[in-house]
């Protein structure tokens, strides 16, 4: 049961700076693989850390950019690791992020499937990666008409100091609407170390 | 206890490489790996000093999946099915050479020998003298933990080109695709007699062929970014490892899995008369191995 969470953010025009987009992300399914004989299931606190993340990089890299016509780097490398941020300046950019298009004019609605989250614990019972299932869609109102941006896929995480960061992808996202210079569609499949990046 | 040894990860994907051929995957690690629980399939060993994935993303490397005749995990057996493969993560392209069994080592000798005397160490080390390059990981599995693994994976689906009859290995196979349980498996890659002329020779390139089938198969089931992390787990408790984590298994799973097998190629090292019934390395061979050396990917052959 896929209920569907949505997040209504009032920000585009200039006029509403002073809302802070957000992009609510919710926890599906919690499936846990494990080596040894724990844990039963994600810690909390890591649920959390990456839930967190997960709206950090659809704010991000959705969000702010049709409010504003830029993305927020900053913010992304918040969510993404060191490898992750690399490949979001290369070839992976046009699928990672949503630039380039014309501003919002209207409300910026993200909704979002709970995502389901899948980890892998060490024979220590050490949580080493989780992967977290992507399915948003973001529609909004440009000057010349309706724009919906989907973006489906699997997250791959892992610990980052006391934090957890986007180390691997293999998304696809679907720009269509009025307003395209063209509509996109772009797949990207990234293998889970740090450098490769291949856009099929 | 000095490390937690069974960090198992890398395997999955890789597995697939590995996997046939008594392909093997293994990083050879240096301690006393242990296995996490169930049989031992394959024994993993890490062998260079450098930490590929942490300190060198992207950067090219080489393994050797190796199968060895032993048929116990008490024998560590000759080495019998050689397979040096060279991952470039920065293009997602893997290459494969094959080593018949009888080629001269560097040293002199059978190079399949060093693994029985030496065991893996030996046996890279002989293998980086001949081609130049520097092998990071080890991969080395024996007869039944081989027939094991593939059964596991459900099959591999080969190709057979021409009729394949040895009595000797059990191969007896007409022409056309066949979904090979792990005897079968094993017979195709033992076959070498229904090759007159390039027995062996031939022998080896099929091992390498079965390779990149079960890469191919595992693909087909598409895990995906999680279902990666079940297969690692899956071989998480048949493999012994050291020097890799299993968050390190994981990234080379999903390397493995972005490698398309059909843009894979497999070239056995050209090789002529040597010494008794030795095999040596021809010279034009050399050009092989500078290809293959200098971004682990087979340009120009």
């Amino acid at each position: 049961m896929l209920a569907t969470t949505v997040a209504f953010t009032f920000a585009t025009p200039a006029w509403a700076k002073a809302k802070k987009p957000v992009a609510k992300v919710t926890l599906g399914d919690v499936t846990m693989y494990k080596v040894g004989n724990g844990p039963d299931t994600i810690p909390d606190d890591v649920r959390a850390k990456v839930l967190a993340a997960i709206s950090t990089y659809v704010n991000a890299a959705t969000v702010k950019p049709l409010q504003t016509g830029v993305v927020d780097d900053t913010a992304l490398a918040g969510a993404l690791g060191p490898a992750a941020t690399q490949r979001s300046t290369g070839l992976d950019r046009v699928t990672l992020v949503d630039e380039g298009l014309p501003k919002a004019t209207g409300r910026i609605i993200v909704n979002t499937l709970p995502v389901s989250l899948t980890a892998l614990a060490d024979e220590n019972g050490h949580v080493v990666v989780i992967t977290a299932h992507l399915d948003s869609i973001a529609r909004t109102r440009t000057a010349k008409g309706a724009i919906t941006i989907s973006r489906k896929g699997d997250l791959v995480f892992t610990p980052s100091g006391d934090t957890w960061k986007i180390d691997g992808y293999d998304l696809a996202v679907d720009r269509s609407g009025k307003g395209l210079v063209a509509p996109t569609t772009e797949t990207t499949a990234v293998p889970g170390t740090p450098t490769a990046g291949s856009k099929k | 206890m000095t490390r937690p040894l069974v960090r198992l990860l890398l395997a999955v994907p890789l597995t697939g490489l590995l996997l046939a051929g008594s392909l093997a995957t293994a990083w050879l690690a240096i301690g006393s790996p242990q296995p996490a629980a169930g049989s031992t399939w394959f024994t993993v060993h890490k062998v260079g000093s450098e930490a590929h994935l942490a300190d060198a993303p992207g950067q090219p490397f080489y393994f050797l999946a190796l199968g060895n005749d032993g048929r116990t995990d008490e024998d560590p057996g000759l080495g019998d099915a050689i397979h040096v493969i060279g991952v470039n993560p920065a293009t997602g392209d893997a290459s494969i050479i094959d080593v018949p069994r009888d080629t001269e080592a560097p040293s002199g000798g059978k190079i399949n020998a060093y693994h029985a005397s030496g065991g893996l160490p030996s046996i890279v080390n002989q293998l980086n003298r001949m081609m130049g390059i520097n092998i990071s990981y080890a991969v080395t599995t024996n007869f039944p933990h081989f027939i094991d693994m593939v059964n596991e994976i459900g099959g591999v689906g080969i190709d057979v080109t021409e009729p394949m009859i040895d009595h000797d290995s059990g191969a007896e196979f007409d022409v056309g695709h066949y979904q090979m349980d792990g005897d079968s498996l094993l017979a195709y890659s033992r076959d070498r007699k229904s090759y007159p002329t390039e027995g062996d020779r031939q022998r080896t390139v099929n091992q390498g062929k079965a390779i990149i089938a079960s890469l191919a198969t595992l693909r087909a089931q598409n895990p995906g970014a999680a279902g990666t992390a079940k297969l690692v787990v899956t071989l998480a408790r048949h493999v012994r490892t050291d020097g890799l984590d299993v968050g390190q298994m994981y990234e080379l799973g999903r390397l493995a899995m972005g490698i398309d097998p059909a843009r894979i190629k497999n070239v056995v090292v050209p090789t002529g008369a040597g010494a008794g019934t030795n095999l040596s390395v021809a010279p034009q061979a050399q050009d092989l191995f500078a290809d293959f050396r200098d971004d682990a990917i087979l340009q120009n052959h």
